[in-house]
């Protein structure tokens, strides 16, 4: 498989009163052509602001400081923003958190899918309607005819997304970028919209990648999961292998808090300690202060990414962490 | 649905009929009153009201009140809608333009803090007398001072809508900055902005008749109620009617207007939300 997504060195920067503080920092990763991938981290973990640099949307007190973006060869970073508009809904899409908020509340939905494929197709109004239409149909809405004229505030949380999805896919973009799709959606709609997502890219053929705070998100559908953790990527590797046998602490330390339908438990394990401030970055690992298995190395600079096989790691000590369960 | 609670909303409802009551007798005026509003009478000075020709009295020239009253209200209001025309227009594109465009915004909104450090009475007054009496100049100088009040509102909801998430998804979609400000932003302002020029239309025919009483308004005999009001006050006690008619007229527009402005507040504002009487 080619890339099609290649991310190299990404380092995003915000000025603050306290000084500039690094939110994302030397980002790599790739994904290719057709290929899911989770980005999982917490709050804070530069995840959402990693999606914003790829669509080019870093604006100021932000800054992309270096490294390299390319999408199927094309180098995005410094792009011009006419340049860039052209990409944006046409090969690249994203789609948002917040269904509520996404939707312009005086623009009949069907208006606002069928202007996004104008702005990259020279076909008429009636054509972009009719599109409207069909994608709306596509992404499961019954009565597709009916819901295009209707506002986004006659629609439910649920229905905006899909329609949210629709609006991205209008023009068959090769890369969706979808930030925390179904963080603000009810348990059994979020089934529903990762269902509707996975089957769309495989349909397409297109890259999706999930940014989310929810491992469970993205176990069963994702080729590929990145962890983030304070702006840097800490493990990377095939979902099946991350949740069997995490390299890194901070993954294991994830995967550990994930309740267990099938073991009883008074308490979830969480991890100790909080993210460390932007400001006050610890001098090495910057899981370090929270890591169980911590020893003075991991405070010398920050840990290399360490390749094996399919899978990368940002920890010094080759850990067991086989779960056991 | 707003149309629906606005036409339940009492203070809206009463605001409407005043001012509906007066742009009728503005529209209707050569027919409520068959006298031309300049034709002088020296025979027939000071006619007192309920009179058979004269229904509000006659004026130190023999004026028909009622004749003035009703033409009056046509300066009052054309110079009212004008001012919300001009300031409208203007105050929307320098507000969009400082609340979009980062860059711009410190430049624009100084030169409107500028002017809005003077007194506005004294500001359109100023700019009154100094290009002259005519209804172009009024207008002209009024909008000079609605204008920055209008953008600071319509720059407050730019900056805020700027950052919405639908504006986002519109970028990212590819939409450009003028289609974003066109289709997403502007008609988000839509309800504070008629909010902010209904005062506009209330203050702006207030200080018209404050710039005709101090006579840097239209020039006589062309009648508006502030010269209305100038020409009866040397005989206020004689004649009060001359006064009365005008100032009555004033307040009932002004009034009207600004219970309309609130109405319109109450529904389409929901953080200005007040209990309702």
């Amino acid at each position: 498989m080619s890339a099609l997504l290649e991310v190299e060195n990404l380092s995003v920067r915000f000025r603050t009163g306290g000084g500039e503080i690094v939110a994302v920092d030397r980002l790599s990763f790739a994904a290719a052509r057709g290929e899911f991938v989770g980005i999982v981290g917490e709050s804070g973990s530069g995840k959402s602001v990693t999606a914003l640099a790829l669509m080019g949307l870093v604006t100021p007190p932000g800054r992309i400081a270096g490294g390299s973006v390319r999408l199927d060869g094309q180098e995005l970073v410094g792009l011009r923003e006419r340049d860039y508009r052209r990409l944006r809904g046409k090969r690249m899409a994203m789609i948002f958190q917040e269904p509520m908020s996404s939707l312009n509340p005086v623009m009949r939905v069907g208006e606002q899918i069928a202007e996004a494929v104008r702005w990259h197709e020279p076909v008429s109004a009636r054509a972009a309607a009719a599109r409207a239409v069909e994608m709306l149909a596509t992404v499961g809405i019954p009565g597709a005819e009916q819901r295009a004229k209707a506002y986004p505030q006659q629609l439910s949380g649920g229905m905006r997304q899909r329609v949210m999805i629709a609006m991205a896919l209008a023009c068959g973009p090769e890369l969706l970028v979808a930030d925390e799709p179904t963080t603000a959606l009810d348990v059994t709609v979020q089934a529903q919209i990762l269902e509707l997502l996975a089957g769309l890219r495989t349909r397409f053929g297109m890259t999706l990648l999930l940014i989310t705070h929810d491992l469970g998100v993205v176990a069963e559908q994702a080729d590929r999961v990145l962890v983030m953790y304070a702006g840097r990527l800490v493990e990377a590797a095939p979902t099946a292998e991350l949740f069997a046998a995490p390299l890194h602490p901070y993954t294991a330390g994830l995967l550990d808090s994930i309740p267990d339908l099938d073991r009883r438990r008074d308490e979830l394990p969480a991890i100790e300690g909080t993210v460390p401030s932007p400001l006050a970055m610890p001098p090495g690992c910057a899981f370090a202060p929270r890591c169980r298995f911590a020893e003075p190395a991991c405070d010398t600079g920050p840990p290399p990414l360490r390749d094996f096989g399919a899978r990368r790691t940002a920890c010094r000590r080759d850990l067991d962490l086989g779960r056991s369960a | 649905m707003p149309i629906r609670r606005l036409l339940t909303h009492r203070l809206f409802m009463t605001g409407l009929v005043l001012v509906l009551a007066v742009a009728g007798a503005a529209f209707a005026a050569d027919w409520i009153a068959s006298a031309s509003p300049t034709r002088m009478n020296m025979r027939a000075r000071f006619t007192p009201p309920w009179d058979a020709r004269f229904l509000l009295g006659s004026d130190a020239f023999g004026r028909d009140v009622l004749s003035r009253l009703v033409h009056g209200a046509r300066v009052s209001l054309r110079i009212g809608a004008l001012v919300v025309v001009v300031a409208g227009i203007l105050g929307t594109l320098i507000g969009a333009a400082a609340g979009y465009f980062r860059r711009l915004d410190g430049p624009l909104m100084r030169v409107m803090d500028a002017f809005m450090a003077f007194p506005s009475i004294l500001l359109a007054i100023a700019i009154a007398a100094a290009l002259g009496p005519s209804e172009t100049n009024v207008v002209a100088a009024l909008a000079a001072v609605y204008t920055p009040r209008t953008a600071r509102i319509v720059r407050a909801a730019v900056l805020q809508l700027r950052e919405s998430e639908f504006v986002q998804a519109a970028r990212v979609s590819g939409a450009g900055d003028a289609f974003i400000l066109r289709r997403h932003i502007l008609p988000n302002c839509s309800a504070p902005l008629t909010v902010q020029l209904t005062f506009v239309f209330a203050n702006a025919v207030l200080a018209e008749a404050v710039l005709s009483f101090l006579g840097v308004g239209p020039p006589p005999p062309t009648p508006t109620w502030g010269n209305m009001i100038a020409d009866g006050r040397n005989f206020i006690r004689e004649a009060p009617w001359i006064t009365l008619a005008p100032g009555i007229a004033i307040s009932v527009t002004v009034l009207g207007l600004n219970l309309l402005g609130d109405g319109l507040r109450d529904i389409l504002d929901p953080r200005m939300k007040v209990a309702q009487g």
